[in-house]
């Protein structure tokens, strides 16, 4: 797929998770209040990638001050429309399952 | 959550027992706060000493307040009576008077208590003259992050009053979907303080449910005054808030749990997420323990010793 429409903010909306599906809105797009904050993914056109929180434990995002944990390194799509985010030589891997402009579905590959 | 404690057995123990499990929370607190360990001893032996000669030696503190309005467009600038709202919940809720404490499950009516702490608007700025402990300030940025710059002027934000006689309360279109964070005791003076967003400010006025009722500013103050989260921020049951009367819990609750709800072997009561230092919605969390109340005590007659003197 087209690697530069992809690019831009990903806030995750884990209230429409389902199937183990994770789903992701662009910057934006209005997303209720959540204490526990939200996962939100910046894909960079020169290739990296900040993540702020967690992707896919949304427990998980946030600090014990309620800051986000931050995580950054670089991110590609290879043939199979999988994104690859490469972070301290660890590589987490998504599939692509759908997208458009205002919606990205994707299932963790671990 | 303190490991192998059971509520309200935390009187005339030694203090807190670290264990091996706990120490990935404390590498990431240096990480992300360099003086948490020195301060974290210090708190400890102030909590020891307070568990020795007991509560009673404590004097009620009030600790003068100001909140710094940061707005781009006008219905950002929130009215005084929001602000007003914000101060009364906070009183009501450091002194066990909240009418919703009725919430909490027969089980830890016993284990609630009032920290003894007030709340009141500034009367004074730092350079003494009158004040209505309100500072209002226009900005360019539509949003800020968890970085702080919402704490400079030069920034788009409005500078800290002295942390050492104010709590800084900054209120402003916090992005990301956050609805506050905190510092905790012991770090810079210049970012000392709490930043909560505006619809998550007090009641009333632009604040939007389930988080309309004040208790996201109850929660960070909290953190000022040095308590942790009740799950311990690990998800393996073996994080800790140094806390001995919250039970261990697994993970944050969200929104409005039933009660109980079973983690980290902790039935038949289970989470206490009626607690303010859990996730849940504002309706659910109404109250501390005794255990925090000391630790928050500990924390005034230790590194915030000077404010509301
Ligand atoms: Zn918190």
């Amino acid at each position: 797929m087209d690697k530069n429409k992809l690019e831009g903010n990903w806030i995750h909306s884990h209230e429409e998770d389902a199937d183990g599906n994770i789903i992701f809105r662009p910057e934006g797009f209005q997303l209720p209040l959540t204490r526990a904050g939200r996962a939100a993914i910046n894909l960079k056109s020169d290739n990296s990638y900040v993540l702020k929180g967690e992707i896919g434990r949304i427990s998980n995002n946030l600090l014990a001050d309620d800051r986000y944990k931050h995580k950054d390194g670089t991110w590609m799509i290879d043939d199979d429309n999988i994104l690859n985010l490469n972070a301290n030589e660890e590589t987490q891997k998504f599939k692509i399952i759908s997208f458009a402009s205002d919606k990205l579905v994707v299932k963790n590959m671990k | 959550m303190e490991n192998q404690t059971i509520p309200g057995q935390e009187n005339g123990k030694a203090p807190v027992q670290r264990k091996c499990g706990t120490m990935s929370v404390h590498y990431r607190l240096l990480e992300q706060h360099p003086l948490f360990i020195a301060n974290q001893i210090n708190i400890e032996k102030r909590v020891s000493e307070l568990k020795k000669f007991g509560l009673e030696r404590l004097i009620p503190v009030t600790i003068p307040v100001v909140v710094h309005v940061i707005y781009k467009n006008p219905s950002e600038n929130i009215a005084d009576q929001q602000i007003f709202s914000q101060i009364d919940v906070l009183n009501e809720d450091y002194k066990a008077l909240n009418v919703d404490i009725s919430k909490i499950p027969t089980i830890w009516q016993n284990t609630t208590a009032s920290a003894h702490i007030s709340f009141a608007l500034a009367q004074k700025d730092p350079a003494g003259n009158p004040t209505t402990g309100i500072t209002r300030t226009q900005t360019t940025q539509d949003s800020f992050g968890d970085d702080d710059s919402v704490k400079f002027a030069v920034s788009g934000g409005a500078d800290a009053w002295p942390a050492d006689d104010y709590l800084n309360i900054w209120v402003c279109n916090l992005g990301g979907g956050l609805l506050g964070y905190a510092q905790f005791p012991g770090g810079p003076a210049s970012t000392d303080g709490v930043v909560i967003l505006n619809k998550a400010f007090g009641k009333g006025g632009i604040t939007q449910a389930p988080f309309h009722l004040g208790r996201t500013a109850t929660h960070e103050v909290g953190h000022y005054l040095n308590l942790l989260h009740i799950w311990g921020d690990t998800h393996q049951c073996q994080g800790t808030d140094f806390v001995a009367d919250t039970p261990n819990a697994q993970n944050p609750n969200t929104g409005k749990p039933v009660f109980p709800h079973i983690s980290c072997s902790n039935g038949p009561n289970g989470d206490m997420f009626v607690n303010y230092m859990d996730y849940v919605d504002d309706d659910s969390m109404v109250m501390f323990t005794a255990g925090q109340v000391t630790r928050m005590q500990a924390t005034l007659s230790g590194a915030r010793n000077l404010i509301g003197i």
